[in-house]
């Protein structure tokens, strides 16, 4: 390919949402008929890349050019257009429509009349669909009633029927069970020339596919180069990332595994949660790693009552309970820290120390009437306890960085007297010195016999933080690593399904 | 005091832009500008007695408006506030005809509405329905329960009642139903802004998810709110039948989409969580100003339905442009 205009050539990409930088000076060209593998832990900035180049948001400087003219996609439409296409990892198809409509968005077949051409439609997309090898799939079907396999490949299948120059496969293999379908799709339009960049977690389809790949981590590349030169090791650990160490303090484990556990559950399952086991002692940190969408998020919500459990036994400081919603794990110590701050956290509309105060606010009536000061003395203790300065109390939230409001968001599952939390992903989005704080506030927390379980998807801070951490893949657990043993390498390997690497004999405690 | 205040604390601190200012104090900016603006084109406008008369024909919309203002900070809508101030006027006239006190009466037909209300949370939280068409159907019921109770005829309270005291009587200089209107605004805002239901309410409406996650009972606050609503109804429909001394089966008809208007003429957020009864009150005061003082300088009727709409526009309009800029 030397020589030869390249199909794209993205130059100092970079994008940043508020505070958070999520792309910085990316620059990479894909050739024609490449096949190029992108790689990075969750955050590392994949997804905003992909966003730039489909023409979801602009990136905010750098240029991209398409075989050689300059490419700045007003929306998605518009590179289409330009010949980008891509499929999203979180489906970009319509439920309600059936699947020969959702095929020819935004533009189905018209006839004279400007009316849809049924008739046609359904034998294009039945077309389509037999020539693409999934003939199996009605066309008439409405999407919502397909399984979530099929509705990825329909979202592949739509994305190279626009047959574009350049296609993005964003973890295309998410759902699908047979992935050798897609790889000789792949296989079939690489050879008509079109060049795909290929986002994926998983190292074995990276090897097969890509002659090269592109490593991203903080929104930085920090490695592009052919696939069979490197080691699964290298690969790993540059992802990884190895220079954030230093910011931890080692402490001594403040478990005490002579109490009963704060929290166990024995054989939960659930729509998303397959027959996962715990048990969490006082004064622990639990660790949960696993890549997106492994059924972190569902088993974090089950605990509390958010999603229905079909089975399985939960039982709170020794005594089988049932959460039936966050209410009742509340009364019971049990407070979940959610992932989205935005939607499931802050109450823009309320000051800071409303925001906090809220699960305690009827400690803080006196005859009916809220005492103000009352309030200020119930939230003060815990916003000390997560290093919130005073004087943004009585600000509206909004008003606070996004570090700030974490803490915030802290505080008030703090004030609930809470003896267990469930943290997920507490320092996304948050500048250096929140993130500080927040470990300083857990680490507390467990020391004064609280318990944590935590999930990150930063790994350096559950190799630094946890006393042993679970690994989900697939919605199951697939290991418990002790915190001796405890390595990014080790929680990457098997978090991508492979299965756990010989620990080294000098790492396994005695 | 101002639709940026939050609930919690003192006002938000930041740049004071015209667009804040305008979102700030221009509700009372542009009442103003209309009683001067009115002043100056009629002579009968700012006299004492067209002010009370103002205030009392604004006092029974503006009672409905607290209870919507609320229900809408829960994060709800109530759509059927029309037919509850038609069941609770027709209740309480039967009542009258009947031989029943004006104190039961009075309670008879709020507690009707108050009944409709929590029927209408019921429905929303134990049934999952739509708020909007739950009290979409419950506005098309309880007209039709009218009719059933009237038999489609109106219904006369007798002359001399002592049920008159409530519509036509005065406490010092004021009528009745304003005395009810302040009193009862006083309340809700003491409840809206220093009480925990309060600031529930605003929590629930402002973020149902967070508000789930901290353990509020989410369903028992917004069936509050929707009962509150009702009985507010209600309540309105004795006050009017009471001045006017006739329950008509067709009374209230429409007044749902006036309270809706003074609530977000006030800047009360359709979205649930911001705004408050405050705002709701004197939007409802400036709704009522308005209508007095087109119809004392002769507009059409017609051109004032057209001058209420674009009014309402212009203040959402500005509400919505200046919490873009300001979040």
């Amino acid at each position: 390919m030397i020589g030869m205009t390249p199909v794209l050539e993205a130059r100092a990409i970079s994008k940043r949402y508020g505070a958070t930088v999520a792309l910085s000076d990316v620059s990479f060209s894909l050739g024609a008929g490449e096949v190029c593998g992108l790689l990075g832990e969750n955050g590392a900035g994949k997804s905003t890349l992909v966003k730039a180049l489909s023409g979801v948001v602009p990136p905010d400087s750098g240029a991209m050019h398409l075989s050689g003219a300059p490419y700045r996609p007003s929306d998605i439409n518009d590179a289409h257009r330009q010949g980008v296409a891509t499929a999203f990892q979180e489906l970009s198809l319509i439920p309600t429509l059936s699947v020969a409509i959702n095929l020819f968005l935004p533009h189905p077949i018209v006839n004279f009349a400007g009316t849809v051409a049924w008739r046609r439609l359904e034998q294009d997309a039945a077309d389509l669909l037999g020539k693409y090898g999934i003939s199996a799939i009605d066309p008439l079907a409405p999407v919502a009633d397909l399984p979530l396999g099929q509705r990825q490949r329909i979202e592949i299948v739509r994305a190279i029927a626009r047959r574009p120059r350049l296609l993005l496969l964003d973890e295309p293999t998410a759902a699908l069970a047979d992935r050798e379908w897609l790889f000789q799709l792949i296989a079939r339009i690489v050879a008509e020339g079109t060049s795909i960049l290929y986002i994926s977690h998983k190292l074995d389809e990276i090897r097969r596919l890509c002659s090269r790949c592109i490593i991203l981590r903080n929104g930085h590349k920090v490695l592009d180069r052919a696939v069979a030169a490197m080691s699964d090791e290298e690969i790993f650990r540059n992802m990884a990332g190895r220079s954030a160490v230093d910011r931890f303090v080692v402490v001594p484990s403040s478990v005490r595994a002579e109490a009963p556990p704060a929290l166990r559950v024995t054989h939960l399952v659930g729509e998303g949660v397959d027959d996962i086991s715990f048990s969490l002692q006082p004064g622990e940190i639990l660790g949960v790693a696993g890549l997106e969408g492994q059924g972190q998020s569902r088993l974090f919500k089950s605990l509390v009552g958010l999603h229905p459990l079909r089975d399985g036994q939960i039982e709170v400081a020794g005594t089988p309970r049932i959460l039936r919603s966050p209410r009742a794990a509340r009364a019971l110590g049990v407070v979940l820290v959610p992932e989205e701050r935005k939607s499931e956290g802050i109450f823009k509309d309320l000051t800071t120390v409303a925001n906090i105060s809220l699960p305690a606010i009827e400690g803080a009536s006196v005859w009916g009437l809220l005492n103000h000061r009352r309030e200020r003395t119930l939230v003060r203790p815990v916003a000390a306890a997560v290093d919130l300065p005073e004087q943004f109390l009585p600000r509206g939230i909004t008003a606070l960085s996004g570090g700030n409001q974490q803490k915030a968001m802290l505080g008030r599952a703090l004030i609930a007297a809470a003896r267990c939390l469930l943290l997920f992903d507490p320092t996304r989005g948050v500048d250096v010195g929140a993130k500080q704080s927040i470990y300083r506030m857990m680490r507390d927390f467990v020391r004064d016999g609280g318990a944590i379980l935590f999930y990150s998807t930063e790994l350096d801070e559950l190799v630094h933080l946890c006393d042993r951490c679970l690994v989900l893949y697939r919605n199951r657990v697939v290991g418990e690593v002790p915190r001796a043993a405890l390595t990014q390498e080790q929680i990457l390997s098997l978090a991508a399904g492979h299965a756990a690497p010989p620990v080294p004999a000098a790492a396994v405690p005695a | 005091m101002s639709t940026v205040q939050r609930p919690g604390g003192r006002l938000q601190r930041g740049r004071l832009t015209p667009l804040v200012f305008l979102a700030r104090y221009g509700l009372y900016v542009a009442l103003l500008i209309q009683v001067a603006a009115f002043a100056a084109q009629s002579p009968n406008f700012l006299t004492a007695a067209n002010l009370l008369n103002i205030l009392q024909q604004t006092s029974t919309i503006g009672i409905m408006a607290i209870g919507q203002t609320l229900v809408i900070l829960a994060g709800g809508i109530d759509v059927s506030v029309g037919s509850t101030l038609g069941l609770g006027g027709m209740i309480a006239a039967m009542a009258i005809r009947s031989g029943a006190s004006p104190a039961i009466a009075l309670i008879a037909g709020t507690a009707a509405g108050f009944a409709v209300g929590v029927v209408n949370g019921a429905v929303i939280f134990g049934l999952g329905v739509d708020a909007f068409i739950t009290t979409l159907a419950t506005l098309n019921i309880g007209r039709g329960l009218v009719y059933v109770l009237s038999n489609q005829y109106n219904v006369n309270v007798p002359d001399g009642s002592p049920f008159f005291a409530l519509g036509r009587g005065h406490i010092g200089p004021l009528p009745v139903s304003v005395v009810i209107f302040l009193l009862l605004f006083a309340l809700a805002h003491v409840v809206e802004r220093h009480t925990a239901f309060g600031r529930s309410v605003h929590a629930v409406g402002g973020n149902r998810a967070a508000a789930l996650l901290s353990g509020l009972r989410i369903g028992r606050i917004r069936l509050a709110a929707y009962g509150i609503s009702g009985a507010c109804a209600a309540l309105s429909g004795v006050i009017i039948v009471s001045q006017v001394g006739l329950a008509v089966p067709y009374l209230g008809s429409g007044y749902e989409l006036d309270t809706i208007a003074a609530a977000v003429v006030g800047g009360v957020a359709l979205t649930g969580g911001v705004g408050s009864v405050l705002v709701g009150a004197v939007g409802s005061i400036f709704i009522g100003v308005f209508l007095n003082g087109m119809a004392l300088i002769d507009v059409p009727s017609i051109w004032q339905m057209v001058a209420q709409g674009v009014v309402i526009i212009s203040a959402v309009g500005l509400y919505g442009a200046a919490r873009a800029r300001m979040q």
